[in-house]
C-alpha cells in the first residue's frame, strides 16, 4: 500500500511539473503551416500526450516493482491460490509455464500492455474472472461516491467558508472553525461506526453496508463528505481572507459597493480556479482512496480492489488497479485545468 | 447573530429532511422468515475453483464429499455409504443409490471418477492430498481407486473440502470450471459480485431436506460491521467475531452465541538447524516448560481459545497423544539451560556472556497472530531469554524461514481437519517433506509416519502414531500454544446451529427460524 501511495504522489508531482513546463512557454512550431490549428486544441493534444507517455512509464514502474517483492513469483502466486499452502516445485515449474512467467520480463510486459490494447485486462488469478469486469464495477461505485461526497462536501464547504470569511474571528467563525477540524481529525473508522450505529440501529433507517441502492450510499457519503467539508471550508476561508486584503477590493469597496456584492461579484470569481483544483485532487483522493470507509460499508471501490489485489497476490488485478489510479490523477487534472480555461480566458494560454 | 441562527436553523432543516427522505425507504431490518442471511468475512466467490480451498462449496453444502466428518471429526457416510480397503493400495468406494446432481443427472461411479479427475487437474494441491494412481469404475455404484503406495487415509483426505463431487455441467467442454452443480442439500442460484451469493433448498435432496428455502451469503468484511447488521436484523448470523463483542452478545438474550474448540493449531515451529540455538533439544524443551499458555489465551485471544499443551486437540478421540503433555516447569527450564551450558545472571540466560536472543517471525494477514506472537515473546522475556520479533507477510516470512534464518516461526495449521493425523505429520515435520523448514530430522519420527499412512484402524495403527507423538513431545522440534476456538452469534429465532470442528461445515440444512 505504501508503495502504491509513494507512486500516486510521485506521480503527482510529475504532473504539476507538467504543467508548469507548459506554462513556461512550451509550444508547438503550428504558427510556420499555412492551416491555423487552434492553438488550445493543440496544447490539449500535447497534454495528453504527456498524459500517455505518463501512464507507460507508471505501468512499466509497476510492473517491475511487484517482480522485485520478496519471495518467487510464481510460487507466491501459487501459494497465494492455496490458502497459503507451500507448493512443491513440480507445481511451480508448470503454474510458470502455463502462466507464461518463464518469458524475459520485457516480453511478459509486452503481452499484457497487447492485451490491454484490445481491452483485455486478463483474468484474475483468484475469481478467474476476467479483471474487467471487476474493475468496471469498482469504477462505477467509487464514482459514485467521489461524486456524491465531493458534491455535498462544496455544498456545505463553500457557503460555510464564506461566511467565515466575511465574519472573521466572529463567533459564527469560530464555531465553524472548531467543526471543521472536528470534520477534518475525526478518525473515519470511528465515525463510520458511529453513523451505522445511530441511523442503523436505533433508527434503523438504513442498511449498515453493501451496494446497489441509493440508501447504501449515505453512509459513506456522508463520512466521507464530513471529513472533506472540513478541510474545503478552511480553504475556501483562508484563500478568500487572502482575496479579500488585496487592493482591488480596498477600491472596490472605496467606489460604494457594499461589502456583501463586493466578495460575490469580486473577490469570489478569483478563488474558483485554486478552489477547483483542491476540489479535483480531493476528488481523486475520495476516488481511491477511502478503503477504511469502504470496507466498514462493503462498498466495493477501487481503493478496496487494490488492498484486496495486493494481498491476495492476484498480479493482473494489481497491474489494472495501478493503471487505473494513474490513469484517474491524470485524468482529474487535465479536467481541472481545462475547466479552468474555459471558466477565465487569461489561463487559455497555459493549459 | 441572526445568520448563525439561520444557519442553525439550515442544518437542522438538512438533517430533518435526509432523515425525511431516508425514512421513506422499507425498514432496514427483519430477515425473510423461510431465508437464513448469513454475514461472512470472505466473499464465496461460487464462480471459481481456486480461492480458499474452494471451501465455500463444501461449507454451503451445494456439493458433498464421498465421506463427511461427524462433529467429532469421525469419517461417516457421504456420497459413499461405505469404502473397503480391497489390496493395501486398492479402495472400493460404495456409492449411494439414487442420487441425482441438481441437474438431474444420476451420480454414478463414472461421474464421480470424472469429477475427481478434473478436481486433481485443476487444483494444484489435490494431487498431493490424494495421492492418487488410478481410478476405474469396477461396478456402475462401486468406484476403484488405486493409491501411488500403500495409503490408510484416502478416506479421511476425501473429507476434505476440495474434493467435493461436481456434476458434468459444472464444466465446459474445455474441462473448465464454470459454475458449481453438486448433489447438496442447496443449489447454487445466484451470486452478485462484491454483495451475496444466494443458494435455494435442493427438493431431490438425497438426504433430510432442509427446513429453510434459501440462504444468502453476504459479504460483510468488517468484523465491527458484521455486527451490527447481526443487531439491526439485517443477517441472522454470523462468524469470525471480535472478543469484544463476543463478550456483549452473550449478555443480550436477543442473540445466541456459539462457541467451540475446532481444528487448528497456533504453534511455534523451531528452527532446529545450525543457524539457530535451538538446534540444542535441551532449549526447545526448555521454551516449552518456560511459556505459560494460559497466559497467552488470557492475554492475546481475550480468553477465545484453549491453552494448547499437546499437538492434536484433546477434545478429539480419535487423535493420537504423547505419554505427558508439555506443562509448566521453571525448575525443569533452568537445569535444562545450565546443562546447555546458559548461566542466569541477574536474570537474563547468557552464556559466554552473551545473551540468549530468539528471532521470533510471524505474519500480519491473520488478525490474531501478532498479538499471540507478541504474548509469546513477553512470556520469554519474563523468564530472561531476550527476543528480535519480526512480523512480515506470509511470503515474507517464508523467505526467511526457508533460509534458516529463525530461530522460531509462529504459524497456523488446521492438522485434524481431516481426522486423520496423517495430514500434518507426513507434510510439516518428516524430513523429506516439502514443508519441513524447520532442519528437523528423526528418522524414528520418518520411520513411524511413514509406516502410519499405511495402516489401517487399528491398534498397530494407534500404537505407531502413539511412538510418533511422543518424539515430538520428547525432540520438541515445536511449542504448540493455542488451539483454536471458533466463535459465531445468530439471532435467537435461528435454531438447530452447532459449529462443526473442521471449520469448512456450516451445516445449515439441520437450521430452522422460529
Amino acid at each position: 500500500m505504501e508503495i502504491s501511495c509513494i507512486i500516486l504522489m510521485q506521480l503527482h508531482i510529475t504532473c504539476d511539473i507538467n504543467s508548469n513546463r507548459a506554462r513556461c512557454g512550451f509550444e508547438f512550431p503550428v504558427h510556420s503551416a499555412r492551416w491555423k490549428i487552434d492553438p488550445m486544441a493543440s496544447r490539449l493534444a500535447a497534454r495528453i500526450a504527456h498524459a500517455l507517455v505518463l501512464l507507460l512509464a507508471v505501468s512499466v514502474a509497476g510492473f517491475a516493482l511487484l517482480r522485485l517483492m520478496p519471495g518467487d513469483f510464481a510460487e507466491v502466486l501459487l501459494m497465494a491460490q492455496m490458502d497459503g499452502t507451500l507448493p512443491d516445485a513440480s507445481q511451480v515449474a508448470r503454474f510458470a509455464d502455463t502462466h507464461g512467467l518463464n518469458d524475459p520480463l520485457p516480453v511478459q510486459y509486452l503481452r499484457w500492455l497487447g492485451g490491454l490494447m484490445q481491452g483485455d485486462l486478463g483474468l484474475s488469478l483468484v475469481t478467474r474472472e476476467p479483471i474487467i469486469t471487476d474493475i468496471l464495477l469498482r469504477i462505477e461505485q467509487s464514482l459514485i461516491l467521489a461524486i456524491c461526497a465531493l458534491a455535498v462536501a462544496l455544498l456545505l464547504a463553500v457557503p460555510i467558508g464564506i461566511l467565515c470569511a466575511i465574519y472573521p474571528d466572529s463567533k459564527i467563525d469560530r464555531v465553524a472553525g472548531i467543526i471543521s477540524v472536528i470534520g477534518m481529525s475525526i478518525p473515519n473508522f470511528w465515525y463510520s461506526l458511529l453513523l451505522a450505529l445511530l441511523f442503523s440501529l436505533a433508527l434503523g433507517w438504513l442498511p449498515t453496508g453493501g451496494h446497489g441502492t441509493w440508501q447504501h450510499a449515505i453512509l459513506p457519503t456522508l463520512v466521507i463528505a464530513t471529513s472533506i467539508t472540513g478541510v474545503l471550508s478552511r480553504f475556501v476561508r483562508s484563500s478568500l481572507l487572502e482575496e479579500l486584503s488585496k487592493p482591488y477590493i480596498r477600491t472596490a469597496r472605496a467606489k460604494g459597493g457594499r461589502r456583501r456584492r463586493v466578495v460575490l461579484h469580486h473577490a469570489i470569481p478569483n478563488i474558483v480556479p485554486g478552489l477547483l483544483t483542491f476540489s479535483g485532487l480531493q476528488f481523486a483522493r475520495i476516488f481511491d482512496g477511502m478503503i477504511i470507509v469502504e470496507t466498514l460499508f462493503a462498498w466495493p471501490g477501487i481503493g478496496r480492489y487494490l488492498v484486496e489485489s495486493l494481498l491476495n497476490r492476484d498480479y493482473p488485478a494489481i497491474q489494472a488497479c495501478f493503471l487505473l489510479i494513474a490513469a484517474s490523477y491524470i485524468l482529474v487534472n487535465l479536467v481541472v485545468d481545462i475547466t479552468i480555461s474555459v471558466y477565465d480566458p487569461r489561463t487559455r494560454e497555459i493549459v | 447573530m441572526t445568520i448563525f441562527r439561520k444557519t442553525l436553523c439550515t442544518f437542522a432543516f438538512a438533517t430533518l429532511a435526509i432523515g425525511a427522505i431516508a425514512t421513506a425507504p422499507q425498514k432496514a431490518a427483519a430477515t425473510e422468515q423461510d431465508t437464513l442471511v448469513v454475514g461472512t468475512m470472505w466473499e464465496a466467490l461460487p464462480l471459481a475453483m481456486q480461492p480458499r480451498r474452494s471451501r465455500f462449496f463444501n461449507e454451503s453444502e451445494i456439493l458433498d464429499t464421498l465421506v463427511k466428518l461427524d462433529y467429532d471429526l469421525n469419517t461417516i457416510p457421504g456420497l459413499a455409504t461405505s469404502w473397503e480397503r480391497v489390496s493395501p493400495t486398492v479402495w472400493h468406494f460404495n456409492l449411494r443409490e439414487n442420487v441425482v446432481f441438481h441437474d438431474g443427472t444420476k451420480l454414478d461411479a463414472g461421474a464421480v471418477k470424472y469429477s475427481l479427475e478434473r478436481v486433481i487437474a485443476l487444483l494444484p494441491y489435490a494431487a498431493d492430498l490424494l495421492n492418487i494412481k488410478q481410478m476405474s469404475v469396477a461396478e456402475p455404484l462401486v468406484l476403484a481407486i488405486e493409491t501411488n503406495e500403500p495409503f490408510a487415509a484416502l478416506p479421511n483426505q476425501l473429507t476434505d473440502a476440495i474434493t467435493g463431487i461436481y456434476a458434468k455441467a459444472s464444466f465446459n467442454d474445455a474441462g473448465e470450471f464454470v459454475k458449481p452443480v453438486g448433489t447438496g442439500p442447496w443449489k447454487f442460484e445466484e451470486y452478485r459480485k462484491q454483495d451475496r451469493t444466494i443458494v435455494t433448498r435442493f427438493d431431490g435432496y438425497w438426504g433430510e431436506k432442509p427446513a429453510l428455502s434459501k440462504v444468502e451469503y453476504r459479504f460483510i468484511p468488517d468484523h465491527n460491521s458484521r455486527t451490527l447488521a447481526l443487531e439491526a436484523g439485517e443477517v441472522d448470523f454470523i462468524d469470525n467475531m471480535l472478543p469484544s463483542d463476543v463478550a456483549r452478545l452473550s449478555r443480550d438474550e436477543n442473540f445466541k452465541v456459539y462457541s467451540k474448540p475446532i481444528a487448528g493449531l497456533y504453534y511455534g515451529a523451531f528452527n532446529a538447524g545450525d543457524k539457530s540455538p535451538l538446534s540444542d533439544v535441551r532449549l526447545r524443551q526448555a521454551v516449552n516448560a518456560l511459556v505459560d499458555r494460559d497466559l497467552i489465551v488470557k492475554g492475546a485471544l481475550d480468553g477465545i481459545g484453549e491453552p494448547a499443551w499437546d499437538f492434536f486437540g484433546p477434545q478429539f478421540g480419535w487423535a493420537p497423544k504423547a505419554d505427558a503433555p508439555f506443562k509448566l516447569d521453571t525448575g525443569l527450564a533452568t537445569s535444562l539451560l545450565n546443562d546447555a551450558g546458559y548461566e542466569q545472571n541477574d536474570g537474563k540466560w547468557e552464556k559466554d556472556g552473551a545473551p540468549l536472543t530468539l528471532r521470533i517471525l510471524s505474519y500480519s494477514s491473520r488478525t490474531e497472530m501478532p498479538a499471540i506472537t507478541e504474548a509469546l515473546a513477553a512470556l520469554l522475556n519474563q523468564n530472561g531469554i531476550a527476543t528480535d520479533v519480526q512480523m512480515y507477510t506470509w511470503e515474507g516470512m517464508l523467505d526467511l524461514v526457508k533460509r534458516g534464518e529463525y530461530d522460531i516461526s509462529v504459524v497456523f495449521w488446521t492438522p485434524e481437519m481431516t481426522g486423520h493425523p496423517d495430514l500434518h505429520l507426513k507434510s510439516q515435520f518428516h524430513s523429506k517433506a516439502g514443508l519441513n523448514y524447520q532442519f528437523w530430522n528423526n528418522a524414528g519420527f520418518d520411520e513411524a509416519v511413514d509406516t502410519g499412512r499405511t495402516l489401517s484402524p487399528g491398534a498397530e495403527k494407534d500404537e505407531t502414531y502413539h511412538r510418533a507423538m511422543n518424539i515430538l513431545h520428547d525432540d520438541a522440534p515445536i511449542i504448540p500454544l493455542v488451539h483454536k476456538v471458533s466463535v459465531g452469534a445468530s439471532a435467537k429465532d435461528v435454531e438447530g446451529y452447532r459449529i462443526h470442528p473442521s471449520g469448512f461445515f456450516y451445516d445449515f440444512k439441520s437450521v430452522s427460524k422460529d
